[in-house]
This record gives C-alpha cells, sequence and structure tokens, in this order.
C-alpha cells in the first residue's frame, strides 16, 4: 500500500487536500446499486416483505398508493439485515452496508438491481442517451453503463454495445440479459476497428481500459501498475478514441471515460486526438463534487476545454476515482 | 455481416406465447425476432438490418429453443415477458421458490389446486405476481429449467 500512494504522490499539485485524499485511499469502498427501472413493475408487484399481501395474481398494483420502487428495494434490503441510504445525485442508487454477496439475493437474479460502483455511474449521466436514439458503448464488458444507457433511452433505439474480450463478453451478454435489455446489440470488434460501415451515432460511450488507478480503494494498490504504467494504454486510448470520433456523428456527443487520475491517460489523450471540430463541454452534476482538469502537465500546455474534463478524486464524494470528459462535434445534429 | 441473425416472421412464435401462456399479442410490440444457429430464437428492439457490417452477438434476449419435438422458453424470456401469464401458470411459495431456484423439483398434491392450471409442458414459475423462470410439468411434478450455472443455492430473500 504504501508504494502504491508514493507512486500516486505524483499527483500530489493536483488535489486539493492531499492528506483527505490518501486517507480516503486507504478506505474500503461503499457497495452500491440501482432498481431497474425496466423490472419497476415487478419490484412493485413483490412489494415489501411482510406488508400487505401484494396482488399474487397477475394484476399488478397500481402507482399511486405504492412507495416508490428504489424505496421497495431499499426496504427489501433492509429486511435481508441490509441497510442502504440512497445515492443523492443518481435518481434510484442506493449504498447498501454490511452485504457481502449482493449478487445472491432473489433481487439480483430477477434483475431488479445492478451492482455497481459508485463513480461509474457519471459516464452515462453524461452521455444523456434519449429514447429511440442510436447510441454506441465502444468497450461496453461487463456492461453496468451499457445498462443505464439502455434505461435512459427507455428499452427503445438502438444501442450497440461492443467488447472484443471473450470472457467478458459473457458477463457482458449476461448482464443485458438479466436486466432485461431489449435494445442492446452485443458486438465483438477490436474497438480501434470497429468498422465504420456500420455507420455513425448519435452518442458514444467510450470508457477505455486503463491503469486503474483510481480503483485503488478495491484492492488497496493499482491493478495494472506492472503494464506499462500509466503510459502503457496511452496509445490504445489514442487510436480508440480516434476511431470512436469517426463513428460519431455531427453535432453528436461523446463521453469518454477512466478510472484513472494520470493525465496521460486523460487530458493528454484528449489534446493529442480531438481537432477543431471538437469541444470538450463544461459538466456538472448536482450534488456530487468535481475538480477541474489539468491543461498543463510537465511543462506542456494543453488545449484550453480539458479544463472541463471532470476529475472526481475519491476523497471529494467517497466513491473511487474517476474521470469523465463530454465532447460534442461540431455541426447539426441528425 | 449481421447473417449471424437472421429476421424471421414473428407471428408463429408471438402466437405459441399466446396459445401456451395467455399472453396478449401486445406483449411483443416494436420487437423484432431473429434466429441464430439451428435453434434459438431472440427478441430485441434493434434492426440488425440497420447494422451492417457489425458482428453481431446478441441482439435483445434469447425467447425459445426449437426442438423437434417442443418449443422451449427461455427462463430469461419468461422473467421478462410473462408475469401477466393467464395460463400454464404456477405460483409458489417462498419453500417452493427456493427449491425452484435451485434447481430441484417440487411435487403437488392431489388436490393442489394449483393442478388446474397446468397442462404437461413448460410452464411460468411465479413468486407473488412476478414470473421468476421457466419450469416443467410433468406428472404431478414441477421440474426446475432453470440452467445450471444460473441456479441459486442459497438465496436470500
Amino acid at each position: 500500500m504504501t508504494d502504491t500512494l508514493e507512486r500516486l504522490s505524483r499527483y500530489r499539485d493536483l488535489v486539493d487536500d492531499w492528506p483527505a485524499f490518501i486517507d480516503s485511499c486507504r478506505k474500503p469502498l461503499p457497495t452500491v446499486v440501482w432498481a431497474n427501472p425496466l423490472r419497476q413493475s415487478a419490484l412493485l408487484s413483490l412489494g415489501v416483505p411482510g406488508a400487505a399481501d401484494p396482488s399474487a395474481g397477475s394484476d399488478r398494483p397500481t402507482g399511486s398508493d405504492l412507495l416508490p420502487a428504489t424505496s421497495i428495494l431499499a426496504a427489501r434490503l433492509e429486511a435481508l439485515g441490509y441497510s442502504s441510504r440512497s445515492v443523492d445525485w443518481y435518481p434510484g442508487a442506493l449504498r447498501v452496508f454490511g452485504i457481502d454477496k449482493p449478487g445472491k439475493t432473489l433481487e439480483f437474479y430477477l434483475g431488479l438491481y445492478h451492482v455497481q460502483e459508485e463513480i461509474s455511474l457519471v459516464p452515462a449521466l453524461l452521455l444523456a442517451a434519449r429514447p429511440g436514439e442510436r447510441v454506441l458503448d465502444l468497450c461496453a464488458a461487463p456492461g453496468g453503463k451499457t445498462a443505464q444507457i439502455a434505461c435512459h433511452m427507455e428499452n427503445t433505439g438502438t444501442l450497440v454495445a461492443n467488447d472484443i474480450r471473450p470472457n467478458r463478453l459473457r458477463a457482458l451478454r449476461s448482464n443485458c440479459e438479466r436486466l432485461g435489455l431489449l435494445n442492446v446489440a452485443v458486438s465483438s470488434h477490436d474497438g480501434t476497428r470497429f468498422p465504420l460501415e456500420v455507420g455513425q451515432f448519435d452518442r458514444v460511450l467510450l470508457d477505455v481500459p486503463c491503469s486503474c488507478e483510481g480503483n485503488v480503494r478495491q484492492s488497496g494498490k493499482i491493478p495494472f501498475e506492472q503494464a506499462g504504467g500509466v503510459k502503457g494504454r496511452a496509445g490504445l486510448q489514442a487510436t480508440l478514441l480516434g476511431r470512436a470520433w469517426k463513428l460519431l456523428s455531427p453535432g453528436g456527443v461523446l463521453v469518454y471515460a477512466t478510472c484513472t487520475f494520470a493525465p496521460e491517460e486523460n487530458e493528454l489523450v484528449l489534446d493529442y486526438v480531438l481537432g477543431e471540430d471538437a469541444t470538450i463541454e463544461p459538466v456538472e452534476i448536482e450534488g456530487l463534487r468535481a475538480s477541474a482538469g489539468v491543461t498543463e502537465w510537465n511543462g506542456s500546455g494543453l488545449r484550453s476545454d480539458c479544463r472541463n474534463v471532470a476529475r472526481f478524486w475519491p476523497h471529494l464524494n467517497d466513491t473511487g476515482g474517476f474521470a469523465a470528459a463530454r465532447i460534442r462535434k461540431q455541426g447539426d445534429a441528425r | 455481416m449481421s447473417e449471424n441473425f437472421i429476421r424471421l416472421d414473428g407471428q408463429p412464435y408471438i402466437e405459441w406465447w399466446g396459445e401456451r401462456f395467455g399472453l396478449s399479442t401486445e406483449t411483443f410490440t416494436g420487437l423484432c425476432f431473429y434466429q441464430r444457429g439451428r435453434s434459438t430464437v431472440w427478441v430485441g428492439v434493434p434492426d440488425v438490418d440497420d447494422l451492417t457490417g457489425a458482428r453481431v452477438e446478441a441482439v435483445g434476449i434469447p425467447l425459445l429453443r426449437l426442438g423437434a419435438r417442443f418449443w422451449k422458453p427461455t427462463s430469461i424470456a419468461i422473467i421478462t415477458f410473462a408475469s401477466a401469464a393467464a395460463h400454464n401458470v404456477i405460483d409458489l411459495d417462498d419453500h417452493e421458490t427456493r427449491r425452484f431456484l435451485a434447481g430441484s423439483e417440487s411435487c403437488l398434491e392431489e388436490t393442489d389446486p394449483r393442478r388446474g392450471k397446468l397442462t404437461t409442458g413448460f410452464v411460468v414459475a411465479r413468486l407473488d405476481g412476478v414470473a421468476i423462470g421457466c419450469g416443467e410439468w410433468h406428472h404431478g411434478t414441477l421440474y426446475s429449467c432453470i440452467p445450471k450455472g444460473k441456479r441459486v443455492v442459497s438465496i436470500d430473500f
């Protein structure tokens, strides 16, 4: 752990409160789940254990006199012995306390909720996909963000969830099925060569493979420390971004995200790849603290809109570490 | 290159779900039907013709396995579409649900009124009005068709 924290010391000048950051990196991560709106009627039908008998037949209860679905989920988890608190900034998400195996409940099996690290809920929110759109999630596995996007699209339109790694594809497909995502098509291309003939998309999520420094709270170390460090994946990230940009319609939105602190994997990649037809837009999520992106690193200046990259240091919101940028492509939307 | 998935006319499958479980045709409104390989019918929103060039591995969810002698609904399709089933549906209690999700069978007494809604073949297993998977009803016994990898031996609820 000490070695890991020493390695992170290169970010000392970027962090507002270094002792709080280090403290936060030593703590385990809270477990977060979100209620699946596509299975809301099932949750309403199951109801709160011990409460008045929910309809035992095919008639579904109707809304007004019932708790909202998320409250029912919280009550059901409570009945299993797990207290929870809602995540203020993300509708339907709960922090659940003391739950060791959130994948071993009836509710999970039925796809009533998904388990996802809290801060990784951000990119889909920034992407803000709408019903009926054509959307691409280029590095999609294991599918948590795909599922969020599918829900934002209200199970309509076309969401292509792509990943190349076979074992990760299995997890992606399994999650899509369990959560009842009908608007997802799963594909298995190398993201750097995703065929252009498939056409352009209204929105593209690019959650690139990275050194995962932001996951330090999950394991107490940086998972991919040995694989070339923060520069090892920069080439791949840049190539993926170049491809994703070609796949984005004029006027469309691309969200670039990593779970790492390194400017080499965030702002430097954006600065290297993006041209004049791109604008990194300012983003704000109510109830979630972020710090500004880096516009200078190791003496080199970067494009000025890199300041709009949102950096989520673990101590700001008691989450993992993350960085995300919402990028608009010049032109009229279709 | 989406030739993996061949577009089907959904009518026979919609009718099958209607006849077997009493589900209305509206259950499948707006969905496309596909066949992949010899035996699996998939159902989903995307039109793969709109994805020419993509190597598609899945569209929506698997709906049915087509056998020579019978068609078998998938558990995930039952969970997704069949909570409102009117026949060939069995409402389980907590104990039976645990057995069902663990892959075990349950015998129903001769006098159990639930037998009246069941005919031999695949049925919807349901808990508190929510479909929880595909079962097979045969000679007074409900067999669980939950795939081995999805079974839950010790489940919280």
